[in-house]
């Protein structure tokens, strides 16, 4: 129930106050900063640092395709994702770049692919 | 942001091996972003262009270069800010080393948040994290360095002293620097301790030191404890304001030791100290002095001592009062005041502390003990309260004076031979109708019932069972006497019997006397009404505890005068004859002289005199057989009834003495009872066990002489109820 209230977040974009755009693609996804405060270690450095990113509200990544931050966000939000053979390995570069600190589910898709 | 930099990670493929070229250009490209945040310009930067080249860093195993680049950068950067702090004088110096302190603290924060992915996936043990690096450096190369470890320090304790002197800093700067020392300890505050605390933790010891030597000796013992109070509390806010937490056990034990242990005997024997706190009542003070003491070790015991040892002394003091010993009333009363007093202390000043009270307890038993008329002096002292001393006491009043005589009976060793005089005084108030009521009576006795259980009261209670059946008695009789034959032929008197079963009721010693014919008569009467009615039972007459009342006719007017038997049996003799010698009375009346003494006495010297002696010898005090007495027809009282004393209101020697006989009876039988219970259950003891269980089972009644047990156990021996082991003469056998 949690998950779904929080995923409408993502969906409906309300109350965004911060923009994660692909470099490659161009691709803009609307965010909140407090959950990705409370879910990554990247974005806890990227808001405390006070740099540029947290002043313009907004980061260019490159290295991780569009379906894959959709996946990584949607799991942010939710808590809750859907591998594959396919995409784990990708998806778990993204989680270690991003330091995504669910540890419980980097070591689920560690042994995954394993 | 440039797109050169971007590294594509192809899909379950390895990261294409880095260019050593390319790896310098990112480190170098890093570094200016630390400088750039070193200066404080880090707000232009990009944090995601940053990590992801510490990033790709790793992932393409360069993070040596990452790392030791950023020792270099820390270490250059830190030798910088020393030279910088270093040159700032007075107390612009710590302000300049609090400012770059927290700067610092900052950018090592950013610096750590740019190089997580170097922190998290790279660094190993024993590598510092990066953030610990920034700490270590800066304690390398700033904090521990010469010129700033000491200088800081003194410093630091230098405000520490002025602030103990009253005056004001700036605890906002303070915590700041001195949590600067345990910000660098990499493990367990070590560096915090090392540098810091030890010398805080001495410089502490020295200053209470001398302060508190030169407070106490020109100061009062109370104005020195509040001083203590007052310093604890604000070392107390002190560690709460700037110092490490972990540094509050040490710095209240060192105030501690300094303040309170160190002088401890000082403050107890200083001439305002404990002692004269104690005797003059401060409670307060004392209050204080415990709750000071308290805090270290073996405080208590001491001042505990103190006070037990003043509760002693006082009690031994009111114990051996030569106006006490003779005046039980005065040595109860102020024993049951010193008690009230001590009490009052406990409760205001020693917190009711247990351990106080057991042994404020211990000395009440002890001095109690010293003096073995205690028993019969209390046993007076309730007397004289029953025999009308409550009168103008409500009943709470009461209750609170019998709680005190219960408390104080419970410390006696020799509680038997309390209850002996207790039962004896019992016996006389009840016979001579002095009690005063006998609902206090009852509750007294109560009272005793609950402390000693229903063995040691059952003799009193049955005495008042026998007044109670006396009365009936005597109403049968006055109805048997009207309707007897007799009666007609007997001029009438009003005789009044008491019927006391004998063993509830102390036994008097026994004495003889001849009776007027006219009383004999009725006491055969009464003999042969009662034995009619109750069939074997014997009645054994007890004349010498009686009471009568004589008219005595003088020329112009006539008294009555209450008297003792023996008193009315000696004046009616004068009906017959105008002077006696006492030696004559004592063949008159079939008296033993020594009570002739006795009862004579009250009727000549004292304050109203039925006779008088000739010739008049004032000095002497000792009668002798041959003083010869007359009626005092001259007799001048306004009073129609006159009251004589039987006797004086203690008791004689020989009647005290008697008394004490009777316990050492008494004792006999409960010494053999408990040997023979004890043996029973164990068959087979040695002789100093059976000594040491015996004295522990008699305890709550008496505190029984080994010499004593011994000899009774001889006698067991004989009477055969034990023997001796004919192989071991140390061991017993019960003998079934």
């Amino acid at each position: 129930k949690l998950a779904n209230d929080f995923s409408t977040f993502l969906e409906t974009k309300i109350f965004s106050d911060f923009q994660i755009i692909n470099e490659n693609t161009n691709t803009i996804f609307n965010c909140h900063k407090f959950v990705l405060f409370a879910r990554s270690s990247y974005f806890q450095g990227l808001f405390r640092s006070q740099m540029k990113e947290s002043q313009e509200g907004k980061v260019e990544i490159s290295g991780i395709t569009d379906q894959t931050m959709e996946k990584i966000l949607n799991f942010l939000y939710s808590g809750t994702i859907e591998y594959s053979p396919e995409n784990a390995f990708e998806l778990l570069l993204a989680t270690q770049k991003l330091m995504i600190t669910d540890e419980n589910f980097v070591n689920t898709l560690i042994s995954f692919i394993q | 942001m440039s797109r050169k930099m971007i590294l594509r990670v192809p899909k379950f493929q390895e990261p294409k091996r880095m260019e050593k070229s390319e790896a310098q250009r990112l480190w170098l490209l890093l570094k200016d972003a630390i400088v750039e945040v070193q200066h404080m310009n880090a707000s232009t930067l990009s944090f995601e262009e940053l990590y992801r080249s510490s990033y790709s860093l790793v992932i393409a195993k360069r993070g040596d270069i990452l790392y030791t680049g950023l020792e270099e950068v820390n270490n250059h950067h830190t030798k910088n800010l020393l030279d910088k702090i270093a040159q700032a004088v007075d107390e612009r110096f710590l302000i300049e080393l609090n400012s770059q302190w927290q700067q610092y603290k900052l950018q090592q924060i950013m610096i750590h948040d740019i190089l997580m992915y170097l922190d998290r996936m790279y660094v190993k043990e024993p590598q510092l994290k990066v953030f610990d690096l920034g700490m270590f450096k800066w304690k390398q190369n700033v904090l521990i360095h010469s010129q700033i470890n000491d200088r800081l320090v003194r410093m630091l304790l230098g405000l520490i002293h002025m602030e103990r002197n009253g005056e004001v800093i700036d605890g906002a700067l303070m915590k700041s620097l001195i949590q600067m020392y345990v910000d660098v300890s990499l493990k367990e505050k070590e560096t915090y301790k090392q540098e810091f605390e030890e010398r805080f933790l001495l410089a502490t010891s020295h200053f209470y030191k001398s302060e508190s030597n030169l407070f106490i000796t020109n100061n009062s013992c109370g104005a020195y404890l509040k001083k203590v109070e007052i310093r604890l509390i604000e070392e107390e806010a002190r560690i709460k304001q700037y110092l490490d937490e972990s540094t509050g056990p040490k710095l209240i034990k060192a105030c501690e030791d300094e303040l309170i242990a160190n002088h401890m005997q000082t403050m107890i024997e200083m001439e305002t100290g404990c002692r004269t706190m104690i005797q003059n009542d401060r409670f307060n003070e004392l209050k204080l002095m415990y709750r000071l003491f308290q805090r270290v070790e073996n405080g208590l015991v001491h001042l505990k001592n103190e006070f037990a040892g003043y509760v002693r002394n006082e009690g031994h003091k009111i114990v051996n009062q030569p106006e006490n010993l003779k005046d039980p009333n005065a040595l109860i009363t102020s024993l049951i005041e010193i008690r009230n007093r001590f009490e009052k202390t406990l409760s205001q000043s020693f917190a009711n502390n247990r351990d106080f009270i057991n042994s404020v307890n211990t000395a009440f038993e002890s001095f109690l003990n010293e003096n073995d008329k205690l028993s019969e002096s209390l046993a007076l002292f309730i007397d004289k309260k029953l025999r009308g001393g409550f009168k103008d006491s409500n009943d709470q009043e009461i209750d609170v004076i019998m709680n005190k005589v219960i408390l104080l009976f419970r410390f006696l060793s020799d509680k038997d031979v309390f209850k002996k005089f207790y039962e004896h005084y019992l016996a006389k108030r009840l016979l001579s109708g002095r009690s005063f009521s006998e609902d206090l009576e009852r509750t007294m006795i109560s009272k005793f019932k609950q402390e000693c259980g229903n063995q040691f009261t059952s003799k009193m209670e049955g005495m008042f069972t026998d007044m109670r059946l006396s009365k009936d008695a005597l109403d049968g009789f006055k109805n048997y006497l009207q309707t007897s034959v007799e009666m007609g032929k007997l001029p009438k008197i009003d005789m009044s019997v008491r019927v006391l079963t004998q063993g509830f009721w102390p036994t008097f010693p026994p004495h003889s006397c001849t009776l007027p014919p006219l009383l004999s008569q009725y006491c055969d009467l009464f003999t042969k009404y009662y034995c009619h009615a109750h069939t074997g039972r014997r009645i054994i007459w007890q004349t010498n505890i009686g009471t009568a009342e004589v008219t005595f006719r003088l020329p112009k007017k006539t008294h009555v005068l209450a008297l003792s038997t023996y008193q009315m049996l000696i004046m009616l003799l004068f009906n017959d004859a105008e002077k006696l010698s006492l030696k004559q009375m004592a063949a008159g009346t079939s008296i033993s002289f020594m009570d002739i003494q006795r009862s004579v006495k009250p009727l000549y010297s004292g304050k109203y005199k039925v006779l008088k002696r000739t010739p008049a010898v004032e000095k002497s005090k000792e009668l002798s057989e041959n003083d010869i007495f007359e009626l005092n027809l001259n007799l001048k009282c306004k009073l129609h009834r006159i009251k004589f004393a039987a006797t004086s209101q203690t008791d004689s020697e020989p009647e005290r003495q008697h008394t004490r006989q009777r316990v050492d009876e008494d004792r006999k039988i409960e010494i053999d009872a408990a040997i023979v219970r004890i043996m029973k259950s164990r068959k087979a003891l040695i002789h100093n066990d059976l000594i040491v269980e015996c004295t522990k089972q008699l305890s709550s009644r008496f505190v029984p002489q080994t010499s004593m047990i011994k000899k009774r156990i001889e006698n067991l021996i004989e009477r055969e109820y034990l023997e001796r082991f004919p192989d071991d003469r140390r061991r017993y056998r019960y003998l079934a």
